[in-house]
């Protein structure tokens, strides 16, 4: 061998002891937004009466399974490197009505179930496929999100549509554990995620195309059809948003998730996903979730007024990015 | 002597966190003087040019410019000071032109400046040699070479005294590297001051007057580069000998592993036949827009060829697409190894398992296993460290990225590895060591071909060597038979040497 050694610029010691694979390190973003979070619950039990016996730690979790489960599959276009999606409220939307007309004309849950299922299926792959094709994301949502809230208006001609007993019923008032059904959901759609992103081919393929998509394609990823997955798996997202929502109401209309797309893309900022891609996680998308319900929660029970909520949310979103981006940019050294 | 001064640096200590870049470094650099600054990659010369650059603050040290204490806390400081830096990192807008680009933050911008921009921009741009028909081009279009000069044409406009170039000819071609070198010739020649940052020794002894040495952190005494010679030179930045860089030639070749005939791509202007054996490197000698690289990502399915066929191990490859050709065992590394040979901020594990995603994701499931496995194997192979496993590979060192750029494509078993311009930003220490492993993976079976513009290189580590010019090949040789005033000859005259 040639008697020349590179010297690295990083000079660290030998560290064989981490190479075991269960030892799970956690991304300093999920460090600070655990200690947000175990802060503001201790304020908030510190301030209010009875905080835990009033069983607000399921309320806050039931609040954020909503948009918690569509924000987890968000997530996925974002860490793939396509930024985001504008269409998640309506997509939710398109589901609800297709789901609660279904049901009202008695088809079988299950058959229904499948039908919203494959559509979300379709929308997402439509955009999917037309931000692989080289579309921008963002133009492409936006224009998909206005179709589909008009094939929405059509399909239910305007009306919201209301519907009594059905088959579906049991999704609405069954619980696991105490727990209701959205958070039930939210919970195996969180973890459900994270298994699949660090877990399985796919998943690690989706990671690295977020992270640098031109040394993807050099390195021979399928960098298209992990955009069109991206979009699918938040479309998914949607439409289990739908079925839940639409089980416990008993009603769907155009509507009915109004909001949805940017709660859904303040809990994947808080966080601490990089809108560019290639970092951050499910896991933490849902934590950003649970963080802002209980952000929320903490206001109520304050007695803030809803204006002043809103301006508190909002500052709170910019913060998290401010404060996520430097972290990042320390870290990378620039 | 009392020449005068006009940067004194003392003392400079910096630390990235628990790694000590700068130990204390001395370094001073006087009126109407090229003063080279040398060093492998590591051994802290990057970090001093940003700390001079105000991109980087100082943990400990003192700095003078013309006689005052200086703080060069932000890059503004450092321009007021009348420091400017060529950097290596391109810092073009690249959708701008070349003349917005010169003028890039002067105010000077916007459609309606155009030909008044386009005007006042001429002088430094001629300065560099851009052709005037590139110049109202979008950046983005042009080469990179063509970029780094208006990298100094932006540097010129802002008649700074002291002037950094950071590695200027790392992505150039010798045409154009002797335009910079005229360029640094005459900026001394006004009076400046230019620290020249380069890994080619050649370019030291051309233009510089005094070389400091950088070594693991620390500066060693300047020294007037009369007074040294190549090996004297390597000794010091490597603090030892260096026998020989290139490794033995091929005693035996194999069967034929890839056969091109007829090739026709963008860039590549006449018909290519080319044939790898097994255990053979074949070098593409070539200048910029040579036709060289570009016949490479041709047959790596970058760009699908115009024409031709392409042949694995005696199967056509269906062309076009990476995909396909990765699948039939053909690795390729881009020059550019920032933008598409590494993910920067994914570890070392990740990047050197990715175009191997298949085999440590069995059934579809990953494998942390399987994936420490390989990548242990690969870095073991290539001699990246196991403590940098873990690291982001884009806080290595440019030969330790390399090194994970090649590595990455041991996992899919490759039958042919191509490689353009191998050791681009490479210390050489560093090179050694990847020409080493080049030769080690030919002599394992693989076909390697690599396009070069450095023809040391190409006639050093080659068995056989095309020269390229102008997007047409020129000779095909045996490198044992070829003289390194032929090499030149071809290269930069398409080898018709006027009798």
């Amino acid at each position: 061998m040639i008697g020349a050694k590179a010297q690295g610029e990083v000079e660290s010691a030998p560290t064989r002891g981490r190479f075991s694979p269960s030892a799970w390190q956690p991304s300093q973003e999920m460090v600070i937004l655990l200690g947000m979070l175990i802060l503001l619950v201790v304020v908030s039990a510190l301030t209010t009466d009875g905080y835990f016996n009033s069983g607000n730690a399921k309320a806050i979790i039931r609040a954020a399974a909503i948009t918690g489960t569509v924000a987890v599959g968000l997530t996925f276009v974002t860490l793939s490197g396509n930024l985001l999606s504008l269409s998640v409220e309506q997509t939710a939307a398109i589901c609800g009505v297709l789901l609660a007309m279904m049901l009202r004309d008695g088809w079988p849950a299950g058959i229904a179930l499948l039908v919203i299922l494959g559509v979300a299926v379709v929308i997402g792959t439509v955009q999917g496929g037309l931000v692989a094709a080289g579309a921008n994301p963002i133009i492409v949502t936006l224009g998909a999100g206005a179709t589909i809230a008009g094939l929405t208006v059509v399909i239910s001609g305007g009306h919201g549509i209301a519907i009594g007993h059905n088959s579906l019923d049991w999704l609405g008032s069954s619980k696991v554990f105490g727990l209701t059904m959205p958070t039930c959901a939210f919970i195996a759609v969180a973890i459900l995620s994270s298994v699949f992103l660090t877990r399985t081919r796919q998943g690690r393929a989706l990671m690295l195309t977020g992270s640098s998509r031109s040394t993807a394609i050099a390195s021979g990823l399928h960098v298209r059809r992990i955009a069109v997955l991206a979009f699918v798996l938040a479309s998914i997202g949607c439409a289990i948003v739908a079925a839940l929502t639409v089980s416990q109401f008993h009603r769907a209309d155009g509507i009915q998730f109004g909001g949805l797309t940017f709660d859904a893309l303040a809990a994947i900022l808080v966080g601490g996903t990089a809108i560019q891609g290639g970092e951050g996680s499910p896991a933490r998308t849902a934590i950003g979730a649970i963080f802002i319900a209980a952000l929320s929660d903490f206001m109520i029970l304050h007695n803030y007024s809803f204006g002043l909520r809103m301006t508190v949310q909002g500052a709170v979103v910019l913060v998290a990015v401010t404060v996520f981006h430097l972290l990042r940019k320390r870290r990378r050294g620039r | 002597m009392t020449e005068n001064v006009v940067v004194t640096v003392k003392g400079l200590k910096k630390s990235y966190g628990a790694v000590q870049a700068l130990k204390g470094v001395d370094f001073e650099i006087r009126a109407g003087e090229v003063m080279a600054l040398l060093g492998e990659n590591g051994s802290g010369k990057s970090t001093l040019v940003k700390i001079l650059s105000g991109l980087v603050a100082r943990d400990d040290g003192t700095i003078q410019v013309g006689g005052d204490a200086s703080e060069l806390a932000t890059p503004a400081q450092s321009r007021e000071a009348g420091i400017a830096t060529v950097t290596q990192e391109f810092s073009l807008i690249p959708q701008l032109t070349a003349a917005e680009n010169v003028f890039l933050g002067s105010g000077l911008s916007g459609p309606w400046m155009q030909s008044r921009l386009q005007r006042l921009a001429a002088p430094y741009l001629e300065a560099v040699g851009l052709e005037e028909a590139r110049r109202r081009r979008p950046v983005e279009s042009l080469s990179v070479g063509e970029r780094q000069l208006i990298e100094v044409a932006r540097v010129l406009a802002r008649d700074a005294r002291i002037l950094i170039f950071d590695e200027p000819t790392a992505a150039l071609s010798d045409v154009e590297i002797a335009r910079v070198l005229d360029l640094v010739r005459r900026l001394v020649g006004e009076g400046r001051s230019v620290v020249y940052v380069t890994h080619r020794l050649g370019e030291v002894f051309e233009i510089a007057d005094r070389a400091t040495v950088m070594r693991d952190g620390r500066s060693q005494a300047p020294v007037a580069v009369a007074d040294l010679d190549v090996d004297s030179l390597i000794t010091m930045m490597l603090g030892r000998e260096l026998e020989t860089i290139y490794p033995e030639r091929a005693k035996e070749l194999g069967e034929p592993v890839l056969r091109v005939a007829g090739l026709e791509a963008p860039g590549v202007i006449e018909p290519v036949d080319l044939t790898v054996r097994r255990g053979e490197i074949v070098g593409l000698a070539g200048q910029l827009g040579s036709g060289a690289g570009k016949l490479l990502e041709a047959i790596a399915g970058v760009h699908p060829p115009d024409a031709g066929q392409v042949e694995v191990d005696g199967r056509p490859l269906p062309g076009g697409t990476r995909g396909r050709a990765i699948k039939a065992g053909l690795a390729y590394c881009s020059p550019d190894r920032k933008e598409d040979g590494i993910f920067e901020f994914r570890s070392v594990i990740d990047n050197l398992t990715a175009p191997s995603l298949k085999a440590v994701t069995p059934y579809g499931w990953f494998s942390p296993g399987a994936s420490r496995r390989m990548a242990a194997g690969i870095a073991d192979q290539f001699q990246i460290k196991a403590g940098k496993l873990e690291a982001t590979a884009g806080a290595l060192s440019g030969g330790n990225q390399q090194k994970v750029a090649l590595g990455k494509w041991i996992g899919i078993g490759p039958k042919v590895l191509m490689v353009e311009e191998p050791t681009r930003g490479v210390d050489v220490g560093a090179r050694a060591e990847i020409y080493a492993h080049l030769r080690l993976l030919a002599e394992e079976g693989l076909g390697v071909v690599f396009a070069s513009s450095d023809l040391a290189e190409v006639a050093g580590l080659a068995d056989t060597v095309m020269t390229f010019y102008r997007g047409r090949v020129v000779r095909s040789s045996p490198a044992a038979a070829l003289a390194q005033d032929d090499l030149m000859a071809d290269v930069t005259h398409g080898g018709t040497v006027a009798a």
